[in-house]
């Protein structure tokens, strides 16, 4: 019988592009939910969204197939779906950042300096969370999608400079929020 | 750590590398080089690390199934999609901007191309407009309006000439100059320049290279004068001796610049003469006379009566007494304000003055009432507005001598009474008079009284745009400025306008609307308003003293008046004045004086400014028992005054008309309306054909243009909307550059189309019909005997009003009198709209032929009586001067001065002597003055009676 309406995704049929997916997703999990977890602020809608947004990215695989920078790719339909259920999910089930403290990765150096790291990464966390929500994107895109300044300007539409402009004003807050002294 | 928190920043940058390679080069140098700079890069990179361990989520690894959903098939990738989505998505939106800027700068420049050629159009016709005067009057300022503006109405500011030419084709007068920004110019022909009749007024504009020309011939007529009548007082017994003193004065500068002839005569109540009149030539304007009753005069109303030998000025007469004793001869004193009316016990009579003549439907009227009895007494009242549907629509109450105001925005199908509420009982409801729906306008003169030198400023509200008006102020019957207006409905219909006027131009102003749409111009609204004189004379009086005097010194001027009437004199005194004149500057001026002391009466003559600034425009002058009174510069004064104009309202003070404004509206002539001259209507048709030619021409091009641009943008959205059915491209901005195309070109082609839309000659400015004075000229002199007759009607109706006023009752003689003086003021209009025979104009033309504007010489009109032309006086006035002596009898001391002509010093001073009787009673010292164009008088009261001794 002929399929009119669609087909199943064949894996075999484009064993590449659903493995890069799969495996883009399973390598880069903490970068992605670490990027929506910033964006909706708690881990429960920060897994729901990174769920739709892989399931976007499956259904639109066949238009990655011509896509040079996968990673890229990905990183902008989830930061699209995280900013899409940012406006609900923000004021509904915002939850502050010390009750994921349990998700914190863990170092390899002993107890108190372990303690100490962990202590300096709730800061640097609670200090994402406080970055402007422009500001908040452009580091994000950087430090977990691993982008180019170039390719996040592309993808927000603005010019590089500004891309760069923001970066700094994120990392002197950040900065400033991790030496705790003000400076 | 030493290193400043800027370093540590720009490492922490340099570990996420948004510096400049040369900024990072550097810093690489002294990581290399400096311990402390490589330690803080390693706590820079520290950092990074934390930072992004904080931006991660490191939770357990989520399980990443396939939706069961079916994956839609792998679309076809376009080949413009093949380097990527997002060069293409710019590729796209800059052809569809590209093309979207192209229409829309395609259809405004066809836009602008066509406003700039229908600019252009409009500016080839100069609409030149003018009004002014319909009579130019000796020693009247005359101001002409002249306006240039564009057909469409916009203004240019041309440059306007305006002569005055002879017959014989000489320029007289000449003035050049620009007009202002709104393309007005207002030009004041001199007073005193003597125009010929038969003189023409040439008035062009010219504008780049547009020239548009008026001549407009010029109806002249001869100086007019103001004379005013003063006798010793108004009581009299037979064989007495009537003093009379006439002052005359030219209308407008109020000067005595020529001495007139005048004569005397004193009339019984049936208006035959009784003994020989007096006539004589006035010295400084002053004429008088002393008049016998005969001894065996019966009792009853007489009346003094001062003609003009030469018709200067219309006949003015005053009423006196004889027989019959003023029933508030002591006691009551004289000018008193009488704000408190008494309430009336039986029948209220409540008549109502909409501002301006009618009830105009929907709009917001002022309506000015008087509440007295059915023999004329002030009533104080108080009630409610109702309408038919019983709804109170506003509060009434008086506010002076029975007089108010109220505000009402009657509706077009209701009908409004007056429900009284005091007096108590009063079951009747007065009716409004009706509401006009025709009437589209409110003439709204504020306070109604103005400051000396300022502009008349007052509004217009419209109901409806586009109404041609022309306000005129008149001044005397003598239209002395005017300006023109387009109504406009917008802003709740308010139309400011200002007049300006010559400083000389004061007293009681007639200010009309007259709606110009139609040939002869039709009054739509009048009322009365005042202007206060720029220029005045204080009177001083002071009492000297003599050694050993045992009285108090009196003094007495305009301000403290009051306090001198309160003063008492020992019977057989003898009381010398110093008088003394200042002008409004406190200057000495040199004026002329007529002074009387006379037994006090309830009328005690009106002041020489009352009755040079008021009366003469009043119809009823028993209105104006306290006539000075309304002169006072105070709010009191001026609001008493605006009730008292108001009152005075549409037209009735010409013509009679009180019971139904559209009579009086029926019956008014335009024989007042200010002359216009519009080229417009001959420039519009030019215009219109040369639009017509234009539209031809352009039809053929510019409606492809538009059409392309039309069908251009239609095909763009098409294109936007195939690109996105397609998926090729697709996003809000190419459907909004796509839209905005389609619609701009698609209204400018509709206006371009439309040539009405786009300020086609539907934009054409309001054209005024023309109006135009009788050719013949004759006519000028037609008008001034019409004058003359109605300058007589009216002092005629003064004179009978002031007895009213006085309580005395109207003698059949003069009733006749004012029927026929009725019957030919309903003549008047006809007169002077030239329907009087051919024949008589030509006889008037011939012989007018040889009299110049400086020629005093009056011609007497068709309809007077071949026994009224005197022949002038030779000689002056004997000066006819009485003081009492204590010897004579107690009635010859109920006038104890008079003195007619005092002619004060260069200081502005004189003195004045008289002895009091030896009986008690109650005097008045009336000084009148004038000079230089100045007014002045003083008013004090005093007692003779026995001062107990301390």
């Amino acid at each position: 019988m002929e399929q009119r309406s669609g087909i199943r995704p064949d894996t075999s049929a484009e064993p590449s592009t659903a493995r890069r997916l799969t495996e883009l997703f399973a390598r880069s999990q903490a970068e992605l939910l670490g990027t929506l977890y910033h964006l909706l602020g708690n881990t429960e809608d920060a897994r729901d969204a990174l769920q739709e947004a892989f399931v976007k990215c499956w259904r639109h695989q066949a238009e990655s197939a011509g896509v040079a920078n996968l990673r890229a790719w990905v990183f902008r339909v989830v930061l699209n779906t995280g900013r899409d259920l940012r406006d609900s999910a923000w004021r509904r089930r915002r939850r502050p950042l010390d009750a994921d403290r349990a998700s914190l990765p863990a170092g390899e150096a002993g107890p108190e300096a372990e303690a100490q790291r962990q202590d300096e990464v709730q800061r640097a966390r609670r200090a994402i969370g406080q970055l402007r929500a422009e500001e908040q994107d452009v580091f994000l895109l950087r430090q977990n999608g691993e982008l180019t300044y170039e390719q996040i300007g592309e993808m927000l539409k603005i010019p590089v400079g500004t891309v760069k402009t923001r970066m700094r004003l994120a990392l002197e807050k950040l900065r400033r929020a991790l030496n705790d002294d003000g400076d | 750590m030493t290193l400043d928190a800027a370093t540590r920043q720009r490492l922490l940058e340099l570990a996420y590398e948004t510096i400049s390679e040369a900024e990072a080069a550097e810093l690489r140098q002294r990581i290399a080089s400096d311990p402390e700079v490589s330690a803080a890069f390693a706590e820079a990179q520290r950092q990074a690390g934390i930072l992004a361990s904080a931006a991660r989520l490191s939770v357990e690894p989520m399980a990443w199934k396939p939706p069961d959903a079916p994956v839609p098939p792998p679309k076809p990738v376009p080949p413009m999609l093949a380097n990527g989505p997002r060069s293409n998505w710019r590729l796209a939106h800059w052809l569809v901007g590209l093309a979207a800027a192209l229409l829309a700068i395609v259809s405004l420049a066809g836009y602008g191309y066509h406003r700039q050629q229908l600019a252009q159009l409009a500016s080839q016709q100069l609409r030149l407009f003018v009004a002014g005067p319909p009579r130019l009057e000796g020693g009247a300022p005359a101001q002409f309006t002249v306006v240039s503006t564009g057909v469409t109405g916009e203004p240019v500011p041309a440059q306007i000439e305006l002569t005055i030419v002879t017959p014989d084709e000489r320029p007289l007068w000449r003035e050049k100059d620009w007009a202002d920004k709104q393309g007005r110019l207002r030009s004041i022909i001199p007073a005193n320049l003597t125009i010929p009749r038969g003189s023409r007024l040439l008035v062009s504009a010219s504008h780049d290279s547009r020239v548009e020309r008026i001549a407009a011939p010029l109806n002249v007529s001869e100086p007019q004068y103001r004379t005013h009548l003063v006798l010793d007082r108004v009581q009299f017994e037979s064989g007495e001796t009537v003093y009379a003193r006439s002052v005359s004065l030219s209308r407008f500068a109020m000067k005595a610049d020529r001495e007139l002839g005048v004569r005397f005569e004193l009339h019984d109540a049936k208006g035959a003469a009784v003994g020989a009149s007096v006539e004589g030539l006035t010295q400084h304007g002053v004429g008088n006379a002393a008049l016998k009753l005969p001894a065996t005069a019966p009792p009853g109303d007489y009346a003094v009566v001062a003609r003009s030998l030469d018709r200067s000025f219309a006949e003015v007469r005053q009423t006196l007494v004889v027989g019959r004793r003023s029933a508030v001869e002591d006691g009551k004193p004289n000018g008193g304000e009488s704000a408190e009316p008494p309430v009336a016990a039986g029948e209220t009579i409540v008549r109502f003055f909409p501002e301006g003549g009618e009830l105009a439907a929907d709009l917001e009227n002022r309506v000015y009432f008087t509440a007295r009895t059915a023999a004329g007494q002030a009533v104080k009242l108080s009630g409610r507005i109702v309408d038919s549907a019983g709804t109170e629509v506003a509060l009434v109450e008086t506010q002076r001598d029975g007089m108010g105001a109220f505000y009402l925005r009657p509706r077009p199908d209701r009908q409004y009474r007056l429900k009284i509420l005091e007096p108590a009982g009063i079951a009747a409801l007065p009716k409004l008079p009706p509401v006009v729906t025709e009437q589209k306008i409110v003439l709204s003169a504020g306070t109604g009284v103005f400051a000396a030198g300022r502009p008349l400023e007052f509004n217009v509200r419209a109901a409806a745009d586009g109404l041609p008006l022309v306000a005129a102020v008149a001044c005397w019957g003598v239209v002395v400025a005017q300006q023109p207006l387009v109504t406009s409905a917008e802003a709740g219909g308010a139309n400011p306008m200002e007049i300006s006027l010559p400083d000389e131009i004061a007293g009681v102003l007639r200010l009309t609307l007259f709606d110009y749409s139609q040939s002869p111009p039709e009054p739509i609204a009048e009322r009365l308003v005042y202007r206060r004189p720029k220029q005045q004379i204080s009177l001083r009086a002071e009492r000297l003293i003599e050694p050993n005097t045992a009285n108090p010194t009196s003094r007495a001027d305009e301000s403290s008046a009051s306090a001198s009437l309160k003063d008492a004199y020992q019977p057989g005194e003898r009381i010398e004045l110093s008088l003394s004149a200042r002008d409004e500057q406190q200057r000495p001026v040199a004026a002329v004086l007529g002074a009387r002391v006379a037994i006090a009466e309830a009328d005690g003559g009106v002041s020489l400014p009352a009755g040079m600034l008021l009366l003469g425009s009043i119809s009823h002058p028993s209105d104006l028992e306290n006539a000075d009174f309304y002169l006072a510069e105070t709010d009191e004064a001026s609001a008493a005054l605006d009730l008292l104009l108001g009152t005075h309202g549409w037209r009735r003070f010409v013509t009679g008309a009180v019971a139904d404004a559209r009579i009086g509206r029926a019956n008014a002539a335009p024989a007042d309306a200010p002359l216009v001259f519009d080229n417009l209507i001959e420039i519009r048709d030019e215009y219109q054909s040369s639009l017509n030619a234009y539209r031809i021409q352009r039809s053929r091009w510019l409606t492809t243009l538009t059409t392309l641009c039309f069908f251009g943008g239609l095909a763009l959205l098409l294109a936007v909307a195939i690109l996105g059915l397609l998926r090729v491209v697709a996003g809000a901005h190419l459907w909004v550059s796509a839209v905005g195309a389609m619609l701009c070109c698609a209204i400018i082609g509709a206006a371009l189309v439309d040539g009405h839309a786009a300020r086609g000659s539907g934009d054409i400015a309001v054209a005024f019909a023309p109006h135009r004075a009788a050719a013949e000229p004759s006519a000028p002199q037609e008008k001034n005997a019409a004058d003359d007759q109605l300058g007589r009607i009216e002092m005629a109706k003064a004179n009978k009003g002031f007895r009213r006023g006085t309580g005395t009752v109207e003698s059949d003689g003069d009733a006749r009198q004012l029927a026929v003086d009725e019957r030919a003021e309903k003549a008047v209009p006809r007169a002077a709209a030239g329907a009087a025979p051919a024949r008589k104009v030509d006889a008037l033309a011939d012989a007018n032929r040889s009299v110049g504007r400086s020629d005093a010489r009056r011609l007497s009109s068709p309809s007077a009586p071949p026994a009224e032309v005197q022949p002038r006086a030779q000689r002056p006035f004997e000066i006819r001067e009485y003081a009492f002596e204590p010897s004579d009898s107690i009635d010859a001391a109920r006038t104890l001065l008079w003195r007619p002509l005092i002619v004060l010093d260069d200081k502005g001073a004189a003195k004045l002597a008289f002895s009091l009787p030896k009986v008690e009673g109650r005097y008045l010292i009336a000084i009148d003055a004038h000079g230089d164009g100045r007014l002045g008088s003083l008013r004090a009261e005093f007692r003779v009676a026995p001062v107990p001794k301390p």
